[in-house]
């Protein structure tokens, strides 16, 4: 929402894009509840006409691959290389000519048409939790440690900076995340997916429940057992007696902004729209087999049904067990097996079934897909770079190059971009950046990245700080 | 730095050997800024503010339609250059200008041209730094962040012009700057996009700073010789005014002021901005244009000089009449003199019960008692609400909930400080505030505690913030009101505070050293090698104290004390008026300086006399803090209802009537207790601890959290979250907890549930909003808890309702 602390966005040209401002200034008009209503409407339009290009609005999965999945066995195989690099995976085509991904992505390679593949990805930071927030927010980290923890002066999110300046109209939130209770099997707290500098209320809905389990529930939009609907129906029209008698929901902007927001939650707790989008037992069972009966493949499926109620940006976070502790990517010690027989299965089927999903619903044209992790996976297997817990078996953590893709809002699917040297050691040509893969996704979500923001201390601040959009996603 | 320039001495109507004009002549005079003109060398130029004073003595800008005539000719002439008028030299001699504006009577600005006919090289410091900020080329979106943009790097609007020249000049092959071809040189090429540029089209024809660029490029693009004068300060014309609505324009011009005397006309190399867009904008050329009322600053940045100029947007109301309220103390006085002035009446007296609820709140963070809501209500006595206010200060609640107040932005969390350590530094704080600790005394032990942090309590202060750059920014912050941490990494973009003068404060602390004792403890020494370097330059600063000059302290000086005793003083420009704006804001929900803890000239302060009372009355009173609780409390002002009346519906800041506050997290949580009987459970402490009452963030809880709580990671009351959020509206909904208290059986519902319908929602009013149901809401509440085949539950509906009212949740 649109911060009553006023201008939070600026662009180089700032003074005359402060339109959105005028929340502020509504205060100041003491009007009523629907003005300030539309106002906040106009102001969010303002907003996004300060940070935002052109286009229709634009929705965003992030699928984050915790651990850091390896770039050498999935998206970028180099079959030629020692053995000891190459693995024990091999190659397979795809529906594109000359893209080869791992054999244990049949169904994604069905599909290589529909996603871009980036094979050059690249930065310095070996650990989870301060390369995660440097992927996920754009923002280099001060320390490569791995206790980076969750600070106030973290870089906003890319789901926060959606809230911001480009907040959901329908009765759901702006930002959601799907996580695991825990990230890893540390429980590393990970920088990144909270709105840092922007402040509290532009964090995300934390959603850490199993969608897979039949009780899923989220406690903040479900009553308490007690409370059917129409005992619910009744404390409102009592409620509505006492509001009834408050001239200040009508005359204070702030009263009328918290009754605002009471609208909404009724909204979401009762309105059957909001309910049915957190409501996997809707979908038909076929299809929720076809994602894959696990906690992650049904956070993918219902990141889907956010989408299409309204949701701006919702994170999908692999980061922690499925059945056993270290069901993830961080493949330090048996990186083949586990990658065989688990994680590339189910991300095979999973991604595959999100991607044809929108598809049919006609949601990818609006909905930018990326699916990657905070860092890529050593050349050679059990080489150590960051986790001397890593074994003969293992790769440990590779930031210098790694792949991730991109599929949906207008991306040209079935290209690759960039390229990597005969070990993935290193690119080769197009290195992107962090900063320019959060700049990209802005790009795609019509928010425009030459932005500037502003944190709790008014400070301004670019929202990129210093990357451009890889273009070529939507060149033919 | 708080003080403004003086107005130069304005050029009047007529000399000093002609009379009074006579009655048929029009009483409107010209007055023209600056009063006289020089013009040195080829490339000056000088424009001027216009104004007419009218019969009611007001001046107000006429620019527009003035007409300038110069005579003799050859002098000097009148041309539009760079968008405004201006006059240009032509050959050395004096001349005079004539400024008439129709229905007044002319005024006449002597002119000088001196050097005419030499064109002195452009300077590099004095010309191209400021165009280049002008032109936006080194602000902080493009290329004045520390990793740069595109390959350059500029320091931020110029604050290390030396640096800037080597990357100009130096750096880049040499094709930035091309000194034999200057046309093809990538600055130009790349600001006028006449090659693709990231940041676009920045210069064109019709801009100085083109101008500017070029010839310095031609003239082989060189530093300034080092016998150059200095910058010594920008004025800005006319002083600060009062502008009227609707048409509310002013030109604003720059002169800088050089050594050795010159002075310029520099409003082309200025860059303008307004602290309020909202209320007024200002072009390129300083042309400002008012939209709303309020007070607003005008900043000028000319080199690395912030100049600002409040303007107070003005208009008359018709009809405007000022309600004979009586003034109870010098709160009123002010408040009300600045209401009158800007033609805002003040809303009516609040009820009784609305101002005892509003107080409780305020001061103690608890609601009354549906005892004392009666005992208030039914006390016939005149005076009521001044004893009511000398009453709550006195309650032990009182120090509690200002110590949370202040724990927040001490930051006094578990994390840095072991819960013990927090603990021992809370327990401190209640017990000072409960003790009516001076609050000069109070910052003083803070500010120069060593020892162990759990014997010596205050020691954690310097545990909470680590480095002197932490501990100096935080001072300045709490007690001087001043957000200092810009100035860490470059000179504050809008302020005066130089990178300089923060390392020389900082220099107060670099001796503070801590070391572990074991055990999570930790002992706080002064190291009296210890001393701070300046970021960019590495040079060890010497302490330097804010608008003073260096100090040579002897190595063994705990340099903290001279730190402290300076900041406490009953003169410092700073201490009072910052602490008292805190505790202003507190009680009227907006500081006089808003955000509390950002005191700058271009942020000026809606009511100046009322902070520079409440600072010397604070500091006159021995910095006694329930004192000024009191006085706030008995002001009229905040007594004044929080309805507003057409004559105030605009007004945010002037405090014509009480803004209404969503209750801040802990308070919420605890009158939630209060109406329900039962207390919330807080992980480690005893049960019947209120939220107020958690020393550190042991009492972590989401509740808590989602309300604002903050995790006392920051020094800034802004780190408390203010705003109303969704998830507050579902947590209210669908709290769990909630839920179990309203069932419980030992709790206020279930007790009640006995009671005959209409007593117990009485009660119920009465405990969660201090007022009796309105006939409607008891025929409504009555009908259904009649109706209701459960009696209990129906009670827990009713409850609930007063709950998520927004009655309950807004103190008003």
């Amino acid at each position: 929402m649109i911060s009553f602390r006023g201008n939070r966005v600026r662009l180089c040209d700032g003074a005359r894009r402060r339109e959105f401002l005028r929340v502020g200034a509504l205060g100041a008009l003491g009007v009523g509840l629907p003005q300030l209503l539309a106002a906040e409407a106009r102001a969010a339009e303002a907003a996004r006409a300060a940070g935002q290009a052109t286009g229709r609005r634009k929705s965003c999965i992030l699928f984050f691959l915790f651990g850091g999945q390896s770039q050498l066995d999935t998206w970028d195989m180099k079959p030629d290389a020692p053995e000891l690099i190459r693995g024990e995976f091999r190659p397979i085509a795809t529906s594109v000519d000359g893209i080869r991904i791992c054999e244990h992505l049949p169904e994604l390679a069905r599909r290589a048409h529909r996603y871009a593949i980036i094979r050059s990805m690249t930065h310095h930071v070996k650990n989870h939790a301060p390369a995660g927030y440097y992927a996920l927010s754009g923002m280099a980290p001060r320390r490569d440690v791995n206790n980076f923890g969750l600070n106030p002066d973290d870089y906003p999110a890319l789901g926060s900076v959606c809230s911001l300046m480009s907040p959901s109209t329908r009765p759901v939130p702006s930002y959601v995340q799907l996580s695991p209770a825990l990230v890893g099997d540390t429980g590393i707290q990970m920088p990144g997916l909270h709105a840092g500098l922007l402040g509290a209320r532009y964090d995300p809905l934390k959603v850490t429940g199993d969608p897979n389990e039949d009780r899923f529930q989220v406690a903040e939009l479900s009553l308490p057992t007690e409370v059917d609907d129409r005992r619910l129906a009744a404390r409102r029209s009592l409620l509505g007696l006492v509001e009834q008698e408050f001239p200040l929901l009508r005359e204070s902007p702030r009263v009328g902004r918290l009754e605002s927001f009471y609208q909404r939650a009724f909204d979401l707790v009762t309105s059957p729209e909001a309910r049915r989008a957190f409501d996997l037992s809707a979908e038909k069972p076929a299809l929720r087999e076809r994602y894959g009966r696990n906690i992650y493949a049904q956070q993918l499926l219902l990141a889907r049904r956010l989408i299409e109620a309204g949701v701006r940006l919702v994170t999908v976070v692999w980061g922690g067990p499925i059945n056993q502790p270290d069901d993830y990517w961080d493949t330090h010690q048996g990186n083949f097996p586990k990658q065989k027989e688990k994680l590339l299965p189910l991300f095979d089927r999973c991604y595959s079934a999100l991607l044809d999903d929108l598809q049919e619903r006609g949601l990818l044209d609006d909905t930018l897909v990326v699916a990657m992790g905070e860092f890529g996976r050593t050349p050679r297997v059990g080489q150590i770079t960051a986790n001397g817990g890593t074994d003969s078996t293992g790769r440990d953590h590779w930031p210098y190059c790694y792949s991730i893709t991109l599929a949906g809002a207008g991306i040209r699917g079935g290209q690759v971009i960039g390229r990597s040297d005969e070990t993935t050691a290193t690119y080769e040509e197009r290195p992107v950046t962090p900063e320019d893969l959060v700049a990209t996704i802005y790009h795609a979500l019509g928010i425009n990245h030459h932005a500037e923001f502003r944190d709790q201390l008014g400070r301004p601040l670019p929202l990129v700080r210093d990357g451009e959009p890889v273009r070529e996603l939507w060149g033919s | 730095m708080l003080g403004l320039l003086a107005p130069a001495a304005p050029a009047c109507a007529g000399t000093a050997g002609q009379r009074p004009a006579a009655p048929a002549r029009p009483t409107a005079v010209v007055q023209v800024l600056p009063a006289a003109v020089v013009l040195e060398g080829a490339r000056a130029e000088q424009g001027l503010v216009v104004s007419v004073r009218g019969a009611d003595g007001a001046l107000r800008d006429a620019g527009a339609a003035a007409a300038w005539r110069i005579t003799p000719a050859g002098v000097a002439r009148v041309a539009r250059q760079w968008g405004r008028r201006v006059l240009l030299p032509v050959s050395d001699g004096t001349a005079v200008l004539e400024i008439s504006v129709p229905g007044a009577a002319p005024a006449r600005v002597p002119v000088q041209v001196r050097s005419a006919a030499h064109a002195p090289p452009v300077s590099y410091f004095h010309e191209v730094v400021p165009a280049l900020t002008r032109a936006g080329c080194n602000q902080g979106i493009c290329h004045g962040t520390p990793t740069g943009k595109g390959g350059l790097r500029l320091s931020l609007q110029g604050y290390a012009p030396e640096d800037d020249y080597t990357s100009l000049a130096r750096e880049g092959g040499g094709r930035r700057v091309n000194t034999s071809d200057p046309g093809r040189s990538l600055l130009l090429l790349k600001a006028t996009a006449s090659m693709p540029h990231g940041g676009g089209r920045r210069l064109g024809p019709e801009m100085p700073e083109l101008e500017i660029l070029s010839r310095w490029i031609a003239e082989g693009a060189r530093l300034d010789p080092p016998a150059t004068p200095r910058l010594e300060r920008l004025e800005l014309l006319p002083p600060p005014r009062r502008l009227e609505l609707p048409a509310a324009r002013q030109q604003v011009v720059a002169m800088a002021h050089y050594s050795g005397g010159a002075v310029r006309d520099v409003t082309s190399l200025t860059r303008f901005s307004t602290s309020d867009e909202d209320l007024a904008s200002i072009s390129r050329e300083g042309l400002v244009r008012g939209t709303r009322r309020g007070d607003v600053a005008v900043l000028a940045r000319y080199q690395d000089t912030l100049e600002s100029l409040r303007l107070t947007l003005w208009k008359e109301v018709p009809g405007f009449r000022w309600p004979g309220l009586p003034e109870h103390n010098l709160v009123d006085r002010h408040v009300f003199a600045r209401l009158r002035e800007m033609r805002i009446a003040p809303s009516p007296p609040a009820g009784d019960a609305e101002l005892l609820r509003r107080a409780s709140l305020d001061t103690l963070g608890l609601l009354p008692t549906p005892e004392e809501t009666r005992a208030f209500l039914a006390d016939p006595a005149p005076d009521k609400r001044q004893r009511l206010a000398a009453r709550l200060v006195e309650r032990p609640e009182f120090a509690e909930y200002w110590a949370l107040k202040w724990a927040d932005v001490l930051r006094i969390q578990d994390e840095t400080l072991t819960p013990r350590g927090a603990r021992t530094y809370h327990a401190w704080l209640r017990e000072a505030l409960s003790a009516g600790r001076p609050f000069d005394q109070l910052v003083r032990e803070l500010l120069t505690a060593s020892g162990s942090t759990y014997q010596v309590p205050p020691a954690n202060y310097f545990r909470a913030l680590s480095t002197p750059e932490e501990l100096s920014e935080a001072t300045a912050q709490l007690f001087m009101g001043v957000r200092m941490s810009c100035a860490r990494c470059h000179n504050h973009p809008f302020e005066r505070w130089t990178q300089d003068e923060y390392y020389a404060l900082a220099a107060y602390f670099g001796q503070v050293r801590r070391e572990g004792r074991g055990r999570g403890e930790e002992s706080v020494y002064l190291d009296p090698r210890g001393e701070v370097r300046h970021l960019r330059t590495g040079a060890v600063m010497r302490p330097r104290l804010p608008g003073a000059g260096e100090q040579r302290l002897s190595p063994d000086t705990d340099r903290r004390r001279i730190l402290a005793e300076w900041l406490t003083r009953p003169d410092n420009p700073f201490f009072a008026r910052a602490v008292v704006n805190r505790v202003w804001a507190h009680l009227l929900g907006r500081g006089i300086v808003e955000p509390v803890d950002d005191f700058r000239t271009s942020n000026p302060p809606s009511n100046q006399p009322l902070l520079d009372a409440l600072a010397a009355d604070f500091a006159a009173g021995g910095f006694d803090l329930r004192r000024l609780v009191r006085l706030i409390l008995q002001s009229q002002t905040y007594q004044l209802s929080s309805r507003p009346v057409p004559l105030n519906a605009d007004d945010e800041v002037y405090f014509s009537r009480a803004y209404p506050q969503r209750l801040p997290a802990e308070p919420l949580a605890d009158a939630i207790s209060q109406v329900l009987g039962l207390p919330a459970e807080y992980d480690g402490y005893p049960r019947g601890t209120r939220a107020v009452q958690l020393a550190g963030t042991g009492g972590r809880n989401a509740f808590l959290k989602t309300f604002g709580r903050p995790d006392r990671n920051l020094n800034c009351e802004c780190e408390r979250e203010k705003d109303p959020t969704l998830f507050q509206a579902l947590r209210l909904i669908t709290d769990r907890d909630i839920a179990a208290r309203l069932r419980a059986p030992e709790g206020r519902v279930a007790r009640l549930a006995a009671a005959e319908p209409a007593a117990a929602l009485d009660e119920l009013y009465l405990a969660a909003l201090c007022r009796l149901p309105t006939p409607r809401e008891r025929t409504g509440f009555l009908a259904y808890l009649r109706e209701a085949p459960d009696r209990r539950a129906a009670l827990e509906d009713a409850a609930w309702a007063l709950l998520n009212s927004k009655e309950f949740q807004f103190r008003h």
